[in-house]
């Protein structure tokens, strides 16, 4: 695997390190106070579940398959830190104004109902459109 | 000198597995007392270490009773691990620096190169408090549906899966910054639609493509051609086209994304021409039910059906539902065209209830029936 050292003491020590900036996270999002992201949660769980997995991987010697999950779990950290970085901006400083990423089950059941309210209209149009015509035709 | 050395200076100096358990239990009542008070934020992750430190430690005493030395051994080593995690973590030292170095070549590089773009996304458009259209989020919704998909095709050793998947992600979130771009008029994104990553000849065509329709739909705005259905529906035509593009960026088929993007420029030029012609005669003409009408009801079924996919809910009979509200819709549209009020009508509410039986089945209600006072 790729830039990962061949010293298990070395391993060992980066193992810790991306466990390190996961509690780091973790804690960061804790203390959030305007908004809780779903996707920043997911990717702390995901990079809790990548990381408790690659440390088990490096126990019973899978060193490549151990170092694979370490690295979806650092890429799980870093995204969730860059997401809540950006929204510790907005929060702070914006006017609260957050752009959902995930699969936020609000937003996507709002999203819902307006497309098929827009639909809805559409026909309702093409239906008083018939009747209008209608009516004008019976004249 | 940690504990890591000290076990291996044991091993060095072939010592008894009983002395090297001995050091390992030492180490871990010193470390257990060490951490008794610790509140800071690594409390619980160390708490779990140690006690698997532990459960490790009980595990090799029981071998070493049973004469195993060798599994003893092994169940220190493991326990060693857990245990040297724990002292770092409350050792409050910077942690080693373990940013991933792979080439943006690679697949772990296309998607580190992702989510950084993904990120800059979120923070520019809520920073610059930027209009959201519902077409911007769905485009994201859909980066996001590949973006998870090229992390699960990686995490199962697919690597070439993922790195297709990345690049279609990155695509898609070109495409997000174009429709931002275009939502917001004044606004200058091109810094992130800027492909840093290595894209490969398809994935900067199906960009080049993006840019175009970005391009013409905003130069058509401001000749006030862009409603006209001679234009519109060209310009959606592009747009399907580029949606293939995504889909075979996905399936690994550069043929099909090059006649893709050739078919969707093509597109473009017939709406280039149409839109001069508008402006040269009468401007914008209404029409009974003009292609960005129909336009529209598909892309918002469309979206429907991406979305309720997204979620994991099985949509197939909610495809044909929507799919039949479509065609009644269009058919009715047609025959009103016609002067065929009677038939219009049957069509048109056909239409309605099938589009409200797709209501129900999309808000899961048990069983969905069609309503009769429609």
């Amino acid at each position: 695997m790729k830039n990962w050292p061949e010293n298990e003491e070395e391993v060992v020590n980066r193992l810790a390190g991306i466990e390190i900036l996961l509690d780091q996270l973790n804690a960061d999002f804790q203390a959030t106070t305007w908004r809780k992201s779903s996707l920043v949660e997911q990717c702390i769980k995901s990079a809790r579940e990548e990381l408790k997995l690659s440390i088990e991987k490096f126990i019973t010697k899978e060193t490549d398959e151990s170092v694979h999950l370490a690295n979806l779990a650092w890429l799980h950290v870093d995204f969730g830190r860059r997401l809540i970085d950006a929204e510790t901006t907005e929060g702070l400083l914006g006017h609260g104004h957050f752009l959902e990423l995930g699969n936020d089950k609000t937003a996507a059941s709002t999203f819902l109902a307006t497309c098929f309210t827009r639909m809805e209209q559409q026909v309702i149009k093409l239906r008083q459109s018939i009747t209008q015509r209608s009516k004008a035709n019976d004249k | 000198m940690n504990i890591f050395q000290k076990f291996q200076m044991l091993i060095a100096g072939k010592k008894k597995a009983k002395e090297t358990l001995t050091l390992l239990a030492d180490s871990l009542a010193e470390t257990n007392d060490l951490f008794m008070r610790y509140e800071g934020i690594h409390a619980q992750t160390i708490q779990f270490h140690l006690e698997s430190a532990e459960s490790f430690c009980k595990n090799a005493f029981r071998d070493l009773k049973d004469d195993e030395e060798a599994r003893a051994m092994k169940n220190a080593r493991n326990g060693l691990v857990h245990l040297h995690i724990a002292q770092l973590l409350g050792s409050g030292k910077e942690p080693p620096k373990v940013e991933l170095k792979t080439a943006p070549d690679t697949t772990e590089g296309a998607l580190y190169c992702l989510i950084q773009k993904i990120a800059k996304v979120k923070l520019i458009v809520e920073y610059g408090d930027l209009h959201i259209e519902p077409n911007v989020q769905d485009a994201l919704r859909l980066v996001m549906k590949i973006f998870d998909s090229a992390v699960t095709d990686l995490r199962n050793w697919h690597v070439k899966d993922a790195r297709r998947e990345a690049g279609a992600a990155m695509v898609a979130l070109h495409w997000t910054v174009c429709l931002t771009e275009m939502n917001n008029p004044g606004q200058d994104l091109s810094a992130l639609k800027a492909i840093d990553f290595a894209g490969s000849a398809s994935e900067l065509k199906a960009c080049e493509l993006a840019s175009k329709i970005a391009e013409c739909r905003t130069a058509m705005a401001e000749m006030q051609t862009v409603e006209a259905p001679e234009v519109s529906g060209h310009l959606m035509d592009a747009e399907e086209k580029f949606m293939d593009c995504i889909e075979n960026l996905i399936d690994g088929d550069p043929e099909s994304i090059t006649l893709d993007c050739r078919s969707g420029k093509l597109d473009l030029q017939l709406a280039i021409r149409a839109s001069k012609e508008i402006s040269l005669s009468s401007g914008t003409r209404p029409s009974a039910l003009s292609r960005e009408e129909l336009g529209q009801f598909k892309q918002d079924a469309q979206r429907i059906l991406r979305l309720v996919e997204y979620q994991q809910i099985d949509c197939t009979s909610l495809r044909k539902h929507l799919e039949a509200a479509e065609d009644y819709f269009v058919r009715a549209h047609r025959c009103l065209d016609q002067n065929e009020l009677n038939e219009a009508e049957r069509l048109a509410r056909a239409a309605h209830l099938d589009l409200d039986f797709s209501w129900q089945i999309a808000n899961t209600v048990e069983q969905a029936q069609y309503k009769q006072d429609l």
